[in-house]
């Protein structure tokens, strides 16, 4: 459902991504782990058609991230690292233009944008101003805006950060409960985020995938912890940028 | 359509929203009523001092000379037209570079619209703000018909030539703004535009007759001239409408490329 072949991007001298492969089936979750700077949100973003990327493909459901970035648009729930949200629209106003953005026909608007409030539990302030909500309930907005047009994949970038251990609980959850219906990748650098809601993960680092397999089998030898502090220890092997 | 519609909306309510607008409309009407009493202030001195020479000089054609259209009208619009360097760029400076800054860019670009759709959306919402506030001006030649005789015809084309060059402005600054991340950049940058685009046929006649020519056409208090005494010109329209596409694509062309950064 989402795969990269060989993506390379580069931003002047400095390479964020050199040659990343993988793939993930549809229906899963997959965990997008790496550290900071290891360029998942830039890969993210290629996905999201955001950004092309300087060599490889890109392709969701089917179809080529740089080619046919409509197809992909039409198919795709994104939330960036930092939800794009307007500060002077309430909650119901921000996500009834999302779903108008979307490309959602409009008598099925109201539905879709109850729903996505309802899932993101946003009911309480759905009347209040976003740039009046607490940084969680920006967070479930910017959640409800990645699924108010029912997309068959999502790509969501650090979707718990700044959030405390409740808030973080409910996305989880929320997460969680997409799997099946959805596609998602998902990308943190919180290994009990990824161990919480992802049956697989991607480990990067410093622009190339490092490991790509079942959590059960990432975490074998001395537990997720112990490998991914291996894994992203050293500089990459391989020709990699000086 | 529905969603350059939306787009447009919500530039729009973000307009009104803002206490920039609000700030920019008041500023706009102080100095256009400033400028209006002034030019009122003039004709009526102009006025005596004619009727006191009629009666003089025994020549009452004298006082028919005065034309309250040229003094009033013409010099207000001509005055007008040269607040647009002033608020347009408040008005466009948010547009892109606000949506950069908060990271809103990346739910507009990847949402199933082209650049296109964006930009003319973004478009259209700033244009009814710069129109509304070229709209509001309307006050003042209200006032005239009501205590004068103006001639309606270059009332009219004024009004015409304001909106002309607002829309034209408006799609340049909208232009300046999808380049950087800062309003001030792209505030700054687009009066500066602006300014050239006020001052550039200055040299005109030192320069030489072909750049010189070259100056004057491009120049933009020189298309308004026509627009102010009455006169509505091909050339001049054109001119306007050049500027409003060359902002307009150029805009387009900085979005579309921001994808292959």
């Amino acid at each position: 459902m989402i795969e990269a072949r060989g993506l390379v991007k580069r931003y002047g001298d400095i390479t964020a991504l050199d040659g990343v492969s993988f793939t993930v089936p549809r229906g899963e979750v997959v965990g997008f782990l790496g550290p900071n700077g290891a360029g998942k949100t830039t890969a993210l973003r290629i996905f999201s058609t955001y950004l092309t990327p300087d060599g490889g493909t890109a392709r969701v459901a089917g179809f080529d991230c740089a080619e046919q970035p409509m197809e992909v648009r039409k198919r795709i729930g994104y939330l960036p690292e930092h939800p794009p949200l307007y500060h002077d629209h309430t909650v119901d106003e921000f996500l009834h233009f999302c779903a108008v953005l979307r490309g959602v026909r409009r008598g099925a608007r109201r539905r879709a944008v109850a729903e996505a409030i309802e899932r993101c539990g946003l009911g309480e302030v759905r009347g209040r101003l976003i740039g009046n909500l607490s940084k969680g309930y920006r967070q479930r907005v910017g959640l409800a805006q990645a699924l108010v047009h029912g997309p068959e994949v999502l790509v969501l970038d650090e979707p718990t950060v700044g959030l405390d251990p409740q808030q973080i609980r409910e996305i989880r959850e929320l997460i969680r409960s997409l799997a099946g219906a959805h596609t998602v990748l998902l990308s943190t650098h919180i290994l009990p985020e990824v161990a919480m809601t992802c049956r697989r993960a991607v480990i990067v680092h410093q622009g190339r995938i490092v490991a790509e397999d079942d959590l059960d089998r990432l975490a074998a030898s001395g537990g997720l912890e112990e490998t991914f502090l291996r894994l992203t220890a050293e500089p990459v092997a391989a020709g990699g940028p000086a | 359509m529905s969603r350059v519609l939306a787009v447009a909306l919500r530039e729009l309510r973000s307009q009104v929203f803002s206490p920039v607008a609000w700030t920019v409309g008041a500023g706009f009407l102080l100095l256009a009523g400033y400028f209006f009493f002034n030019l009122v202030s003039q004709f009526t001195v102009v006025l005596s001092n004619y009727t006191l020479y009629a009666q003089i000089t025994a020549n009452p054609s004298l006082v028919e000379r005065i034309n309250l259209n040229e003094l009033v009208v013409a010099a207000l619009f001509r005055n007008l037209v040269v607040l647009l360097l002033f608020i347009v760029p408040a008005v466009t400076m948010r547009s892109f570079a606000e949506e950069r800054r908060q990271g809103t860019d990346e739910l507009l670009l990847t949402a199933p619209i082209g650049p296109g759709h964006v930009v003319a959306g973004k478009y259209l919402g700033l244009l009814a703000v710069t129109l509304a506030l070229v709209a509001s001006s309307g006050v003042f030649v209200a006032v005239l018909l009501q205590y004068g005789d103006p001639e309606p015809g270059p009332i009219f084309t004024g009004l015409l030539g304001l909106a002309l060059a607002a829309a034209a402005l408006t799609a340049l600054g909208l232009a300046v703004s999808a380049v950087t991340d800062s309003q001030v950049v792209a505030g700054v940058g687009s009066f500066v535009l602006f300014l050239v685009l006020f001052v550039v046929d200055w040299p005109a006649e030192a320069v030489g007759e072909g750049l010189g020519k070259v100056l004057k056409a491009v120049s933009l208090p020189e298309h308004f001239d026509g627009f102010a005494k009455g006169l509505v010109t091909s050339p001049d329209v054109v001119y306007y409408l050049s500027l409003l596409a060359l902002g307009v694509f150029t805009a387009r062309a900085v979005v579309a490329s921001q994808r292959w950064r």
